[in-house]
């Protein structure tokens, strides 16, 4: 546990401390012990899951993210890279919600109002709209740099500021 | 804004300085810092905090307790706390991407265990970690209708991860507490040199959720149904203008007028009505939605006979429970309860009309629940037999 800054008061924060932690652990057992109770939730597949999002998250998806990161800010013009970074994180998150209902099994055959829409088109819409906002982002920054004109000194670029 | 060394070296810099112990990887970005990971973290607890809320009350209508009744008033209320469940649930999909992203060099901290306690705290961290995680990933693939990834039965997993995850994170504050509230009292860290700005970074996280929330809300917001291109549901699209969650067809359920007995048994007696006894009753109207466990809801026009003259046509009282059971043979909303005040609403219904029209099979012809302040799977369908306690 990591030592806090002086407290006027260390003692009474500390007991609020304990006891919110003694309640987190409590709520922990208690989601154990739930289910481990209930047979609908004791399954070896609960495990799977939560493994596989952890290991998936943490060693997949987010270093393949500081990859494009880094790329972007490594190789992309300084002025597009906070832009084109936002629509990048933008994109990433609409495609999180799109891809399993564009790719998922979709509607039993009996039921049209399930998964009514191409979602594939859906997410091709969404990132047009995002992509078209980061375009006039980068156009409108570069004309109100062009209108300061030329010769206005801009921060050397260190070329070591990736976003990893 | 200029910046003394001492100011530096004031809570923050403590915080920073704790938060940075030991060697970690090359992460370069001068954006984290305790100052934007405390923010984030508040946050997303905002966020998990409502989840977890308006996930218990789901869950408390599902699964009754004696000791506690709910309110069949306003009628909507499951509609709004249902739809925020899943809306906050999405719209807070950025906010856990940035916050993991912020503090994701400690995941490399050197020595990885330090003492006993150390190690008790980053289990800890690993379950809330995987819990919200598996929170949001399991809350994604259920309403796109995934259930091949998910090995398990969704409700169950969902409901008891939500403990683990709220347990996880009062664990987590407990432990940091000295590092947030310094971090969200004190003063930013200096602006970093170059690339994203904070300010930026906020930006991007409050673009996604909007993003997101404008792409999938009109599932229960009908005016943004033709902007919600990502939604899971459009409220227009569905038999009679509704939309469905079990057909007919996936029930097993076929009847025709002729052969349909409504069975009602009560105290006094048991009866048996057609569909032409049925329609015989005084006729009530009442405008109720659909609002699915999913996150989705419409508004229906639905016409038929009030639970409370059944009730009272059988012997029972204003104190009698309601039992309802489908014509379906197996499923776990076969059948589902209204306690005495669900019974005795006068908007609770056994309709036979939707929008003016017999209902189609797939809403439950030809008799269906419909009750105020009720998730959608509780609307019984296929009405077969309805049983009045005493």
């Amino acid at each position: 546990m990591s030592a806090g800054p002086p407290s006027k008061r260390p003692a009474a924060g500390m007991t609020v401390r304990i006891l919110l932690g003694a309640l987190g652990v409590g709520l922990m057992a208690f989601a154990l012990v739930g289910a481990l109770t209930d047979h609908d939730a004791r399954r070896p597949g609960v495990l799977v899951v939560l493994a596989a999002v952890l290991v998936g998250h943490d060693f997949v998806l987010l270093p393949a993210a500081l990859l494009v990161g880094t790329a972007v800010t490594r190789w992309l013009p300084r002025p597009a890279r906070t832009p084109v970074l936002g629509g990048l994180f933008v994109t990433a998150v609409l495609a999180f919600v799109a891809l399993p209902l564009a790719l998922g099994p979709g509607a039993p055959a009996d039921n049209p109002s399930v998964l009514p829409r191409d979602y594939g088109v859906g997410l091709a819409l969404t990132a047009a709209v995002v992509w078209s906002g980061v375009a006039a982002w980068i156009a409108g920054a570069a004309l109100r740099r062009a209108r300061r004109g030329p010769g206005v000194a801009t921060p050397a670029d260190p070329g070591t500021g990736a976003d990893t | 804004m200029v910046r003394t060394p001492a100011l530096r070296a004031g809570p923050v810099g403590r915080a920073r300085a704790a938060l940075s112990k030991g060697p970690v990887p090359r992460f370069t970005s001068a954006l984290r810092s305790p100052w934007l990971v405390s923010r984030l973290g508040l946050w997303l607890a905002l966020a998990i905090g409502v989840c977890f809320a308006t996930g218990l009350y789901s869950h408390a209508l599902q699964h009754p307790a004696w000791w506690f009744t709910f309110p069949t008033r306003p009628v909507s209320l499951y509609r709004v706390t249902q739809g925020v469940h899943v809306a906050t649930g999405l719209a807070a999909i950025p906010l856990l991407a940035a916050k993991l992203w912020s503090v994701y060099p400690r995941l490399f901290a050197l020595p990885p265990v330090r003492d006993a306690a150390h190690a008790l705290e980053r289990a800890g961290i690993a379950a809330l970690v995987a819990g919200t995680l598996f929170e949001f990933v399991t809350g994604v693939l259920n309403v796109a209708r995934v259930y091949g990834l998910m090995p398990f039965y969704f409700p169950a997993a969902h409901y008891r991860a939500a403990w683990l995850v709220v347990g996880g994170l009062l664990l987590h504050v407990a432990v940091k507490l000295p590092l947030i509230r310094a971090a969200l009292t004190g003063p930013p860290p200096a602006p970093a040199p170059d690339g994203v700005s904070r300010r930026a970074l906020f930006g991007f996280v409050g673009a996604a959720g909007i993003a997101v929330t404008a792409a999938t809300l009109g599932q229960t917001l009908r005016p943004l149904a033709g902007l919600s291109v990502l939604a899971p549901r459009d409220p227009r699209i569905g038999p009679q203008g509704l939309p469905v969650n079990r057909t007919a067809a996936a029930a097993g359920v076929r009847t025709t007028a002729e052969e349909y007995r409504l069975e009602v048994a009560g105290p006094a007696r048991t009866l048996r009505l057609s569909l032409a006894d049925l329609a015989a009753l005084p006729q009530h109207t009442a405008t109720l939605p659909i609002a699915c466990v999913e996150g989705w809801s419409a508004n229906g026009v639905w016409s038929g006979v009030r639970v409370t003259d059944l009730v009272r046509a059988v012997g029972g009282t204003r104190d009698s429970g309601v039992t309802v059971e489908s014509l379906q043979r197996a499923g776990r909303y076969r059948v589902s309860t209204l306690d005495s005040a669900q019974a005795a609403d006068p908007l609770a219904l056994l309709a036979l009309r939707l929008g003016g029209e017999p209902l189609h099979p797939d809403h439950g012809y030809p008799l269906r629940l419909i009750a105020p302040n009720r998730p959608g799977v509780l609307q019984t369908k296929w009405v077969g037999r309805i049983e009045v306690s005493a």
